[in-house]
């Protein structure tokens, strides 16, 4: 009986970090709603979603990174997209779409791959690690554009960021396709399980034959590329690269969506399904600042204390006992 | 003595890492004997950093928040003297209040909030240069007119400003290390089980930690404003990685319970050195970031490798 008990609680404790961030979702949307009728219509739902998609983008990549070990955290997903709307401006301006594409993946690649190394074969702190790594990719942004604004997005990336097939956001489409083809990679494939034995029990994992080295650094990796990828429809949406901090601001919701998403900041235990709901909540909260004309500083501030106050509720030490 | 023997010791490798960037730059910059007294007033804010970082490392925490703290507390400084127009004297005494707040919510934060301090001060250094920016909103203000003429003269009665900060900091070191707080944040760093199996309060330590490193940081904005004369939201872009990197040349590790302050504080000083070497070798003002970050980051891996903790190799 009191194991029966017991899975009931454990099946509804997973079920509820789950239905959490939805349940947010809802909430918002009746704020929302009572603030500026429409709120909650078809139309802006499809907005909302439009507007989530590369956050969630980064969030998928971030949710990897996460469970693959106890401290693991890419605090660069930001920067490498920043790095991707300058690059690609400008790469656009002499390339095609599909070198271009090819560039910007490898660039993710690479700084996902440095990101990797660095902590699971050097030994840097994942956030020291990829804390520096974000200053590099800010500093060859810098370097790219020596401070101006050059190239533009083009009509293709902004119809992937902003535009709509038979009604439905292109730019949800192409998240959603990103969740299934990592919800395989993660649920269907051998790196999926180790990447969960890795994040729960390392030394087991170790024993069992399996490189944890290896393991962490695909999921850096991974992170990187997709992150870059976001860049890509951050550049549709924005279409002007006006600086080589652009998503910045995104780095800290990227973290958040994660462990508000149910997964666990230690490792091991998680998934996609919790973020969808999650990344869908920042991004209405974000709508709300833009409807309440809060400044790009005050937002700042937000999500800092956000961060924190998510931390209080999901990321706690345990208490020290004899 | 051995603790002075000891303490000796503890200082050698930030002080060696200073002399040797020192002399590279003597040798490659002919004028780097002349420009000495004000690049080393320069480089003082980012000293008082590496020593603020030293402390919540020494106990086993880390505050990434740094170039947050140091543009909020430029910018209420500022603010409070250029807009509210409180009296001259008490504008020094505003960064280090204001440093010593933010190492209280910090230290309550990790300490008694049992938070992750890398992920807690990553997201409070947003929320501060984000509150910087609201206060300021674009590089503006001004300083009382004694303390702008104080730096820019660079001396106080005779002794150079520089020389009188490193004196502070050393005097700052020297009582915190003979005192029974060292010891606590040295036992509670490098176990913080054992140390509370003995009965000690680890997390009012580690908040005592915090809130030291906080005044620290107060100090290292004081003089920062002093510098730059006015406020500015977008300052201290490398100040984080420059503090964490020197207080791992001073001796400190991720781990926690070693370190030294003052070493940390003469190896940063060497590091802004590092800066000037890489502007000067003839660099573009649009590359420096780039270079400087690399240097830093071959820096970082260099030491975590040398000193990485068996657990991760694991092969």
């Amino acid at each position: 009986m009191k194991l029966e008990w017991n899975k009931l609680k454990q099946t509804f404790q997973v079920k509820g970090k789950i239905l959490l961030p939805f349940g947010l979702v809802i909430i918002l949307l009746l704020i929302g709603q009572a603030f500026s009728p429409g709120f909650f219509s078809l139309s802006h739902l499809a907005h909302i979603v439009t507007l989530a998609a590369p956050l969630g983008i980064m969030a998928v990549g971030q949710t990897f990174v996460i469970l693959s070990g106890k401290e693991d955290v890419d605090f660069s997903s930001g920067a490498n997209a920043s790095l991707t709307i300058v690059l690609a401006a400008l790469l656009l301006q002499r390339y095609s779409h599909g070198i271009t594409t090819l560039i910007i993946l490898a660039v993710g690649l690479i700084s996902g791959l440095l990101n990797g190394i660095g902590v699971r074969v050097i030994g840097i702190p994942p956030l020291i690690m990829t804390f520096c790594s974000s200053m590099l990719l800010y500093g060859v942004g810098q370097a790219i554009t020596r401070g101006m604004s050059i190239g533009t997005s083009t009509p293709i990336l902004t119809f992937m960021a902003l535009g709509r097939i038979a009604g439905i956001p292109v730019a949800f489409l192409i998240w959603m396709g990103i969740i299934i083809l990592s919800a395989v990679i993660l649920h269907k494939t051998t790196y999926g399980r180790w990447l969960y034995a890795a994040g729960s029990n390392p030394t087991a994992t170790h024993l069992a034959g399996i490189s944890n080295k290896v393991v962490g650094i695909v999921a850096y990796a991974l992170s990187g590329v997709l992150s870059s990828f976001a860049g890509l429809l951050y550049l549709g949406r924005f279409s002007i690269p006006s600086g080589f901090k652009m998503a910045e601001i995104y780095t800290l919701p990227c973290i958040m969506a994660v462990i508000l998403g149910g997964t666990n900041f230690f490792g091991g235990e998680g998934g996609f399904t919790g973020s969808i709901g999650s990344v869908l909540a920042l991004t209405i909260l974000d709508s709300f600042f833009t409807i309440f004309n809060i400044s790009q500083a005050w937002r700042t501030v937000m999500y800092g204390l956000l961060l924190v106050v998510i931390l209080i509720f999901f990321v706690r030490r345990e208490k020290l006992r004899i | 003595m051995s603790g002075v023997r000891k303490q000796v010791l503890q200082i050698l490798p930030g002080l060696l890492f200073l002399v040797l960037i020192s002399l590279i730059s003597g040798i490659l910059m002919p004028r780097f004997v002349r420009l000495l007294p004000s690049s080393l007033l320069l480089a003082i804010p980012t000293a008082f950093l590496g020593f603020a970082e030293s402390l919540v490392m020494i106990a086993g925490e880390v505050d990434l928040s740094l170039t947050g703290s140091l543009v909020l507390i430029n910018a209420i400084s500022i603010s409070a003297y250029t807009d509210y127009h409180i009296n001259e004297f008490l504008f020094v005494v505003i960064p280090l209040v204001t440093g010593l707040i933010i190492g209280a919510i910090h230290g309550l934060l990790v300490a008694f909030g049992r938070l992750n301090s890398f992920l807690v001060t990553a997201g409070t250094s947003f929320a501060w240069s984000g509150l910087a920016l609201v206060i300021l909103r674009q590089p503006r203000g001004k300083v009382p007119l004694w303390f702008n003429e104080v730096f820019s003269i660079g001396k106080v009665l005779g002794v150079p400003l520089a020389v009188l900060f490193i004196v502070i900091a050393a005097l700052f070191w020297l009582l915190f290390s003979v005192s029974p707080l060292a010891l606590k944040s040295y036992a509670v760093g490098s176990s913080p089980k054992a140390t509370f199996s003995f009965g000690i309060d680890v997390n009012r330590i580690k908040f005592y930690a915090f809130v030291l490193n906080g005044f620290l940081v107060g100090i290292a904005g004081l003089i920062m404003t002093g510098i730059i004369g006015s406020g500015d939201p977008r300052l201290g872009g490398f100040s984080t990685v420059l503090a964490v990197l020197a207080a791992l040349i001073g001796g400190a590790t991720f781990a926690g319970g070693t370190g030294n302050g003052l070493g940390a504080f003469l190896a940063a000083i060497g590091l802004q050195f590092t800066r000037n070497l890489i502007a000067w070798v003839g660099v573009a003002h649009y590359h420096l970031d780039l270079f400087y970050g690399a240097a830093l980051l071959v820096l970082i891996a260099g030491i975590a490798y040398l000193r990485r903790s068996r657990e991760i190799g694991m092969e």
